[in-house]
């Protein structure tokens, strides 16, 4: 085959095109976070005085109201708490692409006896029977992130769930290249038709009275994971038989160019870029 | 503990006026016996901090500083406070709605001794403002800046 110098200078120019679009992909990406972050911020200020003087109201006239009176009091301070765990969730949502992505190998075990720790209270009030599979492996990955993964996804796994006592195991199998985890529960399920929607963010499926929630959680889990080159998905459930979650943990820490999807290592890229 | 009877001057430097009352309710929530100064933008701060300097006046014996001030910027305030000699001993408390990393680095560089996000909900903020209360006022033993 002949190679002529024009094809080259065409290869070399369709490569040029695809680093720039990539480049531009890159900052796009960046500036959203940046957006996201800052609105984030900027409103839980006027949240926190919506927040503050409707208990100064109710604590300086709430004898001066009625029952109904001090019930829209009331329900006005519980959607500003709500807002702000809407807004606390929108943060570490981007956080996720904001921060650099350092890998340390540590121990998948230590990390659920963490996560334990962190949900003591509700797996004590809810008596939760958690069974963890021994000799959990070690896992290389960022800790910080990775630790939000098992928590939200156990915490759901307790939340979700009307049995007078919630069952949820914690599972490890070794898939060759990687390491496939699997957070069970015997809960409320989850009908087939909404398995790849619930990844989706503020996506929920209960109404609000019955299930608290942000509807963020699954989509935290989701970038995380896939940031580290694995993916995520619903195993298998069924309405009121209960739900398994897996995701998996590349074995050799992906770069991020590799992993496809979410590129944290590409967005820091651009941020710098966006500082300087 | 007979620190608590003397009232400590706090200088809040603030610009939202609905957080100066939010800030002064907790205060009061938390029993703490205070001379409040209110600065609403960082120019008015650094004017209150010079002229009681220059005079010899009582300085206060905490600064609670919001980072994002018109005019002159809290990280310019929180600079000129921590290079100054007579004003460097005052404890400076970062009070921000910001949790970005860069932020606080960049603050506690710039010489803050501590960081604290603004809670969303008024019980919260009661909380954090009793525990400066505890930490800085009761249990820290910090050089005299009151004169008195």
């Amino acid at each position: 085959m002949i190679v002529s110098k024009n094809d080259v200078t065409e290869l070399e120019r369709t490569q040029e095109a695809l680093a720039r679009k990539a480049q531009a992909l890159a900052r796009a990406n960046a500036e959203l976070e940046d957006f996201t972050y800052s609105v984030s911020h900027d409103l839980k200020e006027p949240l926190r005085a919506i927040e503050a003087f409707s208990t100064f109201l109710a604590e300086d006239y709430g004898d001066k109201l009625d029952e109904e009176g001090r019930r829209y009091i009331g329900v006005v301070r519980e959607n500003a708490v709500r807002m702000r765990d809407l807004i606390e969730d929108l943060l570490r949502l981007s956080r996720i692409g904001r921060m650099h992505h350092e890998c340390t190998t540590i121990s998948a075990e230590a990390l659920v006896e963490d996560v334990c720790r962190d949900l003591a209270f509700a797996l004590e009030e809810k008596k939760v029977d958690l069974r963890v599979q021994p000799g959990l492996p070690t896992i290389t990955c960022d800790e910080v992130h990775m630790k939000q993964v098992f928590k939200n996804l156990i915490s759901n796994a307790i939340k979700f769930n009307d049995k007078p006592q919630p069952a949820v195991q914690v599972a490890c199998r070794d898939d060759n290249g990687a390491y496939t985890f699997s957070i069970s529960d015997n809960g409320i399920g989850i009908d087939q038709q909404y398995h790849e929607k619930i990844f989706k963010i503020f996506q929920r499926l209960n109404r609000r009275e019955e299930y608290k929630d942000t509807g963020v959680g699954l989509t935290i889990c989701k970038k995380v994971v896939e940031a580290h080159g694995g993916a995520i998905w619903v195993e298998q459930s069924q309405p009121g038989e209960g739900t398994t979650f897996s995701f998996t943990v590349p074995k050799e820490p992906q770069r991020a160019e590799e992993a496809g999807g979410n590129q944290v290592g590409q967005r820091t890229e651009a941020s710098h870029h966006l500082a300087g | 503990m007979d620190k608590e009877l003397k009232p400590v001057t706090i200088l809040l430097v603030e610009d939202s006026p609905d957080d100066v009352e939010i800030t002064r309710r907790a205060l009061e929530r938390g029993q703490v016996k205070n001379h409040l100064l209110v600065a609403r933008d960082g120019e008015e701060a650094l004017g209150i901090l010079y002229a009681r300097r220059d005079a010899d006046g009582a300085l206060p014996g905490l600064i609670l500083l919001d980072l994002n001030l018109p005019k002159v910027d809290g990280r310019e305030v929180l600079e000129k406070i921590k290079s100054d000699p007579k004003l460097k001993r005052i404890p400076v408390i970062a009070l921000t709605s910001s949790t970005r990393e860069e932020d606080v680095v960049r603050t506690y560089e710039l010489g803050v001794n501590t960081f604290i996000s603004k809670p969303v909900k008024f019980e919260d903020f009661i909380r954090v403002i009793t525990t400066i209360r505890d930490y800085w006022i009761l249990i820290a033993t910090l050089p005299s800046v009151e004169h008195d």
